[in-house]
Order: structure tokens, then sequence, then C-alpha cells
């Protein structure tokens, strides 16, 4: 048990400091996302998706990388189960303290601004969760862009986005703001149901992750 | 028995319909250094990689210390298999810098040597900064050895690990080798090509062939068990009846013929003196005859033999 433990904590550090190399890339997206944001001058609906969409895109790319470099943990003698594991852990604490980040982002803006943000552990409890799911699908595109291979995976990768990108904005150009209906709704759901929601996801992105790896074979 | 020893039994594996090992037996006794030798294709690779739990075998047993090495964390933080990094692959380890990719191995191996492994890359000249991937074979290669000589794994397993490199360095790896082996008595198992080379570093010889171990042995008594018998055809024939013969090579009325002596088994060297020239066999000669596969017997196919 505790060599397994030792392992598992081998590889959060190895994963965090692949993830850390890309505080750049994620930082660039963020930017963009923001300023983006703000260009399109929308207060409403589309600010709150950019802002969102600064939170979330850059744990996808966070989580990519150790996903990429996975078959690095298992050349170097780790187990599967503790490289998968660690990877598990990693993504529940960066999530966690991420969205701590945000929340004592908002505290500190309601202490020193006249113009308080609203701020509850509900909100707390949605950042994380969003961070989570954000990291799962980051972590399953990595490996699954490993599997496949250097440029192809690369294509996939581009062509997911892509394709998600074109229905998300195709949906909008279509419909107006009807088809942002079902996002909207996201939002408005009650707290344990999009929490139940993101377990479920976690489970399932963990599981066939886990599938692609327990029996992998290194390259 | 099996204190720190790493053991395969009737270790098999397939790719598709082509059966790789067909029911491997080896043992891989602490404070030795092993060469594992076999033709191209012949699944060392693959038997390597079973050996360190990094890819499943299809049957048998893989063991360290008694335990499965399967996804069990204690055996494999006792091996190291320093994997061949080709130039041709663009992803995982490639897309990194020399100096990350030592970053993650200082992370997963319990006993590395941080400062061997500075050591090391001054002594190879490895510009960390450098992309695996922007890096030429032999640089390739220099990386693979720091990161199995640094891992201080008590069994470390090195994949073709001099292919690239120039003599100099070649002899600065085998030195350097044999110096850690000294310090330290790990297990050492090398996979090799060059053979010759390696002759005066492997203490023991493994040669896979068609899928299993077709023979291990320590080096020298199987470089002495080996005899090249040169003369005229009927005084050879007369000499080596009884022997194991595994090459003949005839040259007019001369003939030459490889034996190999049984454990207990002498040659009479004497006896024939003046008629026979009796002399050793070079390692890589002995490693082609005992390889050769069905229908190769009568040496290499000729370009002018075809019909």
């Amino acid at each position: 048990m505790g060599m397994l433990l030792s392992m598992i904590a081998r590889n959060v550090k190895n994963d965090l400091r692949i993830a850390v190399k890309t505080i750049g890339a994620t930082a660039l997206v963020m930017a963009f996302f923001i300023v983006y944001g703000q260009l399109t001058g929308d207060p409403g609906f589309f600010s709150i998706a950019w802002t969102l969409f600064s939170y979330l895109v850059p744990f996808v790319i966070l989580f990519q990388f150790p996903g990429i470099y996975f078959g690095i943990a298992l050349s170097m003698g780790t187990t599967r189960r503790a490289a998968f594991i660690g990877l598990q852990v990693l993504k529940v604490v960066v999530a966690f303290l991420c969205s701590l980040l945000v929340a004592l982002g908002i505290v500190c803006n309601n202490l020193l601004s006249s113009m308080p943000a609203a701020f509850s552990v509900e909100g707390l409890l949605t950042m994380f969760g969003y961070g989570l799911l954000a990291a799962s699908v980051g972590d399953f595109f990595g490996f699954f862009s490993y599997r496949i291979g250097g440029k192809l995976g690369m294509v996939f990768l581009v062509a997911v986005c892509a394709i998600c990108g074109g229905i998300f904005g195709g949906t909008i150009g279509v419909m107006g703001a009807d088809g942002m209906l079902p996002i909207i709704q996201i939002f408005t759901m009650p707290l344990w149901v999009f929490l139940l929601a993101v377990v479920v996801s976690c489970v399932l992105s963990g599981l066939s992750y886990w599938l692609f790896v327990r029996r992998y074979a290194v390259r | 028995m099996s204190e720190n020893c790493l053991v395969c039994r009737q270790v098999t594996k397939s790719y598709g319909n082509k059966e790789v090992l067909k029911g491997v037996d080896l043992t891989i006794e602490p404070g030795h250094i092993y060469g594992l030798i076999g033709r191209n294709g012949v699944g060392k690779t693959t038997l390597l990689s079973i050996m360190t739990g990094q890819n499943r075998a299809g049957s048998g047993e893989i063991t360290y210390n008694g335990q499965p090495v399967w996804e069990n964390e204690t055996a494999l933080s006792a091996l190291c298999f320093s994997r061949e990094l080709s130039p041709t692959i663009l992803f995982g380890q490639n897309t990194l810098k020399a100096k990350e990719y030592l970053k993650s191995a200082a992370c997963f191996y319990p006993n590395w040597d941080a400062s061997y492994a500075d050591f090391l890359i001054k002594e190879f000249g490895i510009d960390k900064n450098k992309k695996i991937c922007k890096m030429n074979k032999g640089m390739m290669s220099l990386v693979t050895i720091t990161i199995a000589l640094a891992s201080g794994a008590p069994i470390t397993i090195l994949d073709e690990p001099v292919s690239g490199l120039d003599v100099y360095m070649r002899d600065r790896f085998y030195a350097l080798l044999l110096e850690e082996y000294a310090r330290s008595n790990r297990t050492f198992i090398l996979s090799t090509h060059i053979i010759e080379e390696a002759a005066n570093v492997l203490e023991e010889i493994i040669i896979l062939n068609d899928g299993v171990v077709r023979l291990k042995e320590n080096t020298q008594d199987l470089i002495d068990s080996c005899l090249y018998v040169n003369g005229l055809d009927e005084v050879v024939d007369r000499a080596v009846s009884g022997y194991e013969r595994l090459n003949t090579e005839q040259m007019g009325r001369n003939k030459m013929v490889c034996i190999r002596l049984k454990p207990g088994q002498s040659f009479p060297t004497e006896q024939y003196r003046g008629e026979l020239t009796v002399s050793a066999v070079p390692l890589q000669k002995i490693f082609v005859y005992l390889t050769r596969q069905a229908g190769e017997e009568n040496g290499y196919a000729s370009f002018n033999d075809r019909a």
C-alpha cells in the first residue's frame, strides 16, 4: 500500500510538472477569451459564456499533456493504476484549487470594489464541477491523441474542436438566442443535478480512459 | 533461490497471427551483466518490455523476487528498462527536451542518482535544452544510457544502447558500465547487435531464436566450447566425428568445421598437430551459426545461385 501511495505521489508530481509547462499557453487562451469576450461588447449571456470558456478551456489544455505523456510514466517503472489514480487525484486537486482561487478573487473584489460580485458556496462547487469536467475531457483527449499518434493526434484534436465549435456556433447562428437554451439550462439546473451529472460524466470518462490504459503496451 | 531474481516461465506473445515468443523460460540472477542477442524481429524488445511490465504476455508468468511483475509497484520499482529512442516517432518523450525527459526519470526512479546523471550528461556532451526528436541517433542513445545508469535500479535493461554511437563513445559506454557494475553490483541486461565488442563486457549470453531462449551460457565458457578445425577434408571429418557441428565450409580439398564441445568434452589438439589447425571461434560467428533458420545451413544465399 505504501509503495502504491509513493508511486501515486510520484505520478502526481510528474503530471503537475508537465501540466505547469503549459501554463503560458493556458494563460494566453484565458487572455484571448477574456479580451474577446470584452470586445464583443455583449454584456449579457455572451460575456458569461466567454468567461466560462476562459475558465474551462485551460483545464482541457492543462490535462491534455499528462495524457499525451502517459507512456513516459509507464516506461519508467510505474504501474498503470498508479498513473491513472495519480492523474485523477491531480484533476480533483487542481479543479478545487482553481475554484478556490476564483472564489478568493471574488472575495477580494467584494472587499475592494464598489461593485460586489455575487458569490456563494454553490458557485464554488459549480466552478469545481466545471473544472473537473473539463479536466476529464482534457486527459481523455490527451491520451486518445497519444494512442492515435503525433500528427494524426493533432489532426484529431483540431477536428474535435472544429466540430464542437461548429455545432456551437452553427446552432447560435441558425437559432439565435434560442440555440443557447440548453446551455442556459445548465446554469439554471439545481446544483445537485449538476454535480451528479459531473460525477457521472467523470466516472464515465475515467472508465473509458482506464479501459484504454489498463492493458496498454508502451511503445 | 528466487531472491532478487527476475524469472520468466513459459512466456508467449503474439501479434495478430504471428507468434513472436513461443514459451520463453529465463532466469535473470542478481549481480551479472547479461547480453540478450537475437536476429532482427526475433522479439528481444517484446520480451524485455514484458519482463518489465510494459507489455502484457499472451501467457506465462514473469516474477521478481517471487512476485508477479505485472502491476506490482514493488517489483517495478526495482526494474529499469531504458527504451531505445526512435527518431521517426514524433510523440511522447520525443517531443520533450532532454532535460524534461531526465526530470521525469528523476521523478519516477526511487534510486535516481542526480549527481551521477549530471556527470554523465557532461561526459557525453548532451545538450539538455535540445528536443529529443531533434537529436541524432547517437545522442538519443546517450540519453537512454544516462537514464539507465543513473536510475540506480537493481535490474537495469538497455535496449540497443550503442546503436548510432561511434567507436569512441561505445568504448566509453562499456567502461562506464563496468565501472558502475563494479561500484553497485547491479544487474544489467544489454540487448545488442554489436556482439564482438560487447563480448568482453557480457558475463552471460542469452540467445533468443525462433521465439525461445536457444542458449544461456557464460560468455567465456561458450567461446571456449567452440572451435574451428581446419585441414584436409578426410582428416577433418575423422577428427570431428562425435562432436556437434555448428558449421562446415569447404574450400577445395580443405575443410573448416566449427564444432561445439559438450560439457566435459575436449578436443585432442595434440593428436592432430601438424595435420589440423585448431583455433577459437569469434562470438559473432557462434551467434550466426546458432541462429540460422531452416534452409540457411549451407551459408548465405548468393545472387549467383538464382535459378
